[in-house]
């Protein structure tokens, strides 16, 4: 910035050797009382009230440099502050007092554009603060209410003043930057401390809602945001999981759109709405939104709406921000994890008692009843299905033989079972009609289950005396009837499955014949529904050429032939469904 | 690990808390509850004395904030006395102290509560 020469304005006042001693008081009380504040509001005013006083002007204005030929407003007398503009460009700088009437009419139009305002305020004259040649801030002044010019000793006391003023603003900027600068840093350390804080909070604690509450403090607290929502992933897309603005519904439209963010979004005059759904969330007023990613995947979304006492999110907020937002969503993600770990490990042991009800259920031994054979075996899955199959001996010559299937799994489809189990025991030693006491059975497990648990159930006499075998089929696979010469029939006569009709149609009852080497096999759908790796069922087809192929073995030998035959089908894929079966052969 | 506890006193129509220990996400909880069950209780004058605050983080703040615009909506207000240095300069540092009346003392804030419902100018 050069320095340029402007005509002094004098009057030709002549001065007293009083008002120079004056002039020089006056000056040392004001650098006194100004290099003992750092207070730049106070200093700026004391200069313009000191000037002000001893010229009796009423007023003044002072600029300071901002940057580069920028000079801003920073304290104003005698008129309001909104009069004028708050900035200035001043492309030139003086070395004294200049009268604003002689910008009037200088080449450059800033310059004229500042003298024009400066004077509609009632400033007439300017004199430059000046530190090593440089211009760091301008005094204006407006006329003597006197009406008389100003002497040349005014001029000198005024660029006194003005030598003055300059080197107590420069400690005082100074001094106001540091402040600026520690208010920062304090700023920073309070930041960070709040995020040591969260983090802590949020890692100590594996429930959700806690999670989120701390998150709702911090924006609030932190941010001053009193209006959010926060979503988060919950299978293909994004729910809220806190609502914290009025009249706020869901918007599948909206959730699924979020999906797809990846960077922040501030709504500005620059960046505006591109599409019904960020315009939704504008007209929301939620004018940030933030991703929450954990390992580079979205995991949730924050949407912030504006600050209360205004002021958008400066970049190191922003920075906050997603540092907040990231410390949340792994937080989120461990307490989800945690949680599945727990519900696993409740899972397991739920279906370990589901697997002790189910092994309590099933018979300790099977009976060996005399010319005949019984063989059964029951493999529960990893889910523990609800199978059940029972032997149970009636007379010397005559036994109930059982095989159920519950509907469901694991521990509810035990209890049924035990409720199957309770039912046949205390109705079979009645000896009732097999009909009427399937009737009985079935109307015990309709009073105690639900109306959409079922169980198909088949039930058999073995009368080893009179080689018969009287049955009745609730719904159930049917059983095979596999004679010696190769030809098969299917246990069907019965009715309905047990548990879905209070009372059913009569259910049919058969009595079938059991000639030497005859071989009745029940079994439950984990056998022909077995399912291979490439998902191939192993189906009735195979079963049944596998009786036929295997119609001369012994029950126990037939069981572990099936068995085997299954396992080696199912070879590489989970195990989904109980296997068990019930074998009964007449020996040769 | 941190104690807070909040003391609650009632002075004609105003209900003053007083916060004793360590405000944070941890024990910010306690401050909540206490503010919720005045709120049910349509009490909407409230002063919070924080004499006996040793530390307060932005979660403390951010329980005020959560309850202010059900208090001012109910024509009530928090107003807040008695900081110790240490704990104003987080009001400070966080811009609070543009959105809160914060006095001296207790018996200054509880006053403008009285003196308002006095005259209701």
């Amino acid at each position: 910035m050069y320095m340029q020469k402007v005509r002094h304005m004098t009057a030709d006042y002549s001065h007293s050797a009083y008002d120079i001693i004056s002039d020089s008081a006056a000056l040392l009380e004001l650098s006194t009382v100004l290099n003992a504040s750092t207070d730049l509001d106070f200093i700026l005013g004391n200069i313009l009230l000191s000037s002000m006083g001893k010229l009796m002007v009423s007023r003044g204005v002072v600029l300071l440099d901002a940057d580069d030929q920028i000079y801003r407003v920073r304290s104003v007398k005698g008129f309001s502050a909104e009069e004028m503009e708050s900035e200035f460009t001043i492309p030139i700088g003086w070395d004294h007092v200049v009268p604003v009437s002689s910008l009037k009419d200088v080449p450059e139009a800033s310059l004229r554009h500042f003298a024009q305002c400066v004077e509609s305020c009632g400033v007439d004259i300017i004199i430059p603060m000046l530190l090593e040649e440089r211009m760091v801030g301008i005094i204006g002044l407006g006329r003597k209410i006197t009406g008389k010019e100003f002497a040349s000793a005014d001029l000198t006391f005024l660029e006194s003043v003005a030598a003055v003023a300059a080197t107590a603003v420069k400690s005082a900027l100074a001094i106001e930057n540091l402040r600026l600068v520690n208010r920062r840093l304090d700023t920073k350390i309070q930041e960070m401390n709040t995020l040591f804080e969260i983090s802590r909070e949020m890692n100590t604690t594996f429930v959700p809602d806690d999670i989120l509450r701390i998150l709702s403090y911090a924006l609030m607290g932190q941010l001053r945001v009193l209006r959010y929502v926060v979503f988060t992933k919950s299978g293909e897309t994004l729910e809220p999981v806190v609502v914290r603005l009025p009249d706020f519904t869901p918007r599948p439209e909206l959730q699924q759109a979020l999906c797809e963010l990846r960077e922040t979004i501030v709504f500005s005059e620059t960046r505006k709405p591109e599409n019904p759904q960020e315009q939704w969330l504008s007209d929301a007023g939620l004018s940030t939104v933030i991703p929450m990613m954990s390992q580079h995947r979205l995991r949730g979304v924050l949407c912030l709406g504006e600050r209360v006492g205004g002021a958008s999110f400066d970049r190191p907020e922003l920075e906050y921000l997603h540092a907040l937002a990231n410390i949340t969503i792994s937080a989120l993600e461990n307490a989800r994890l945690v949680q599945e770990t727990i519900d696993k490990q409740r899972m397991e042991q739920e279906l370990s008692v589901a697997k002790t009800i189910q092994k309590g259920l099933l018979p300790k031994s099977i009976p060996a009843p005399d010319l005949y054979q019984i063989a059964a075996i029951n493999e529960s899955s990893q889910q523990v299905g609800g199978d059940y199959y029972d032997v149970i001996p009636l007379t010397e010559h005559e036994y109930v033989l059982a095989i159920a299937d519950v509907a469901g799994k694991g521990v509810p489809a035990s209890l049924l079972m035990a409720n199957v189990q309770a039912a046949l025991r205390t109705i079979a030693p009645l000896r009732l009609p097999m009909p009427e006491a399937t009737a009985r059975i079935n109307a015990i497990i309709h009073a105690n289950t639900a109306a959409d648990k079922f169980i198909t159930f088949f039930w058999g006499l073995l009368d080893t005396r009179a080689h018969t075998f009287t049955y009745v089929n609730a719904g159930h696979n049917p059983p095979y009837l596999v004679h010696a010469d190769g030809s098969m029939t299917p246990l069907q006569a019965g009715g309905l499955i047990l548990g879905i009709m209070q009372a059913p149609p009569p259910y049919g009852v058969e009595t079938v014949p059991l000639l030497p080497e005859d071989t009745v096999v029940c079994y439950t759908d984990g056998v022909n529904e077995a399912m291979s790796k490439e998902m191939d069922e192993f189906s009735d087809e195979r079963l049944e050429q596998l009786l036929l192929n295997n119609r001369n073995l012994s029950a126990a030998d037939l069981l572990q032939c099936i068995r085997d035959e299954i396992v080696d089908f199912t070879r590489g894929a989970a195990q989904s469904d109980d296997i068990t079966m019930l074998i009964v052969r007449r020996c040769p | 690990m941190s104690e807070f506890s909040v003391g609650i006193r009632q002075q004609d129509t105003v209900s003053i808390l007083e916060l004793k220990g360590y405000l944070d996400a941890h024990t910010a909880p306690e401050l909540e509850k206490a503010f919720q069950k005045h709120l049910n209780e349509a009490r909407y004058n409230i002063v919070v004395n924080f004499s006996d605050l040793s530390y307060i983080s932005s979660a403390g703040l951010g329980v005020l904030m959560q309850f202010i615009e059900d208090v001012r909506k109910n024509d009530g207000d928090i107003k807040l006395s008695n900081m110790s240095t240490r704990v104003y300069n987080v009001f400070d540092l966080l811009g609070f102290p543009m959105l809160y009346e914060i006095f001296k003392d207790e018996e200054e804030a509880v006053g403008k509560f009285l003196n308002k419902s006095e005259n209701p100018s």
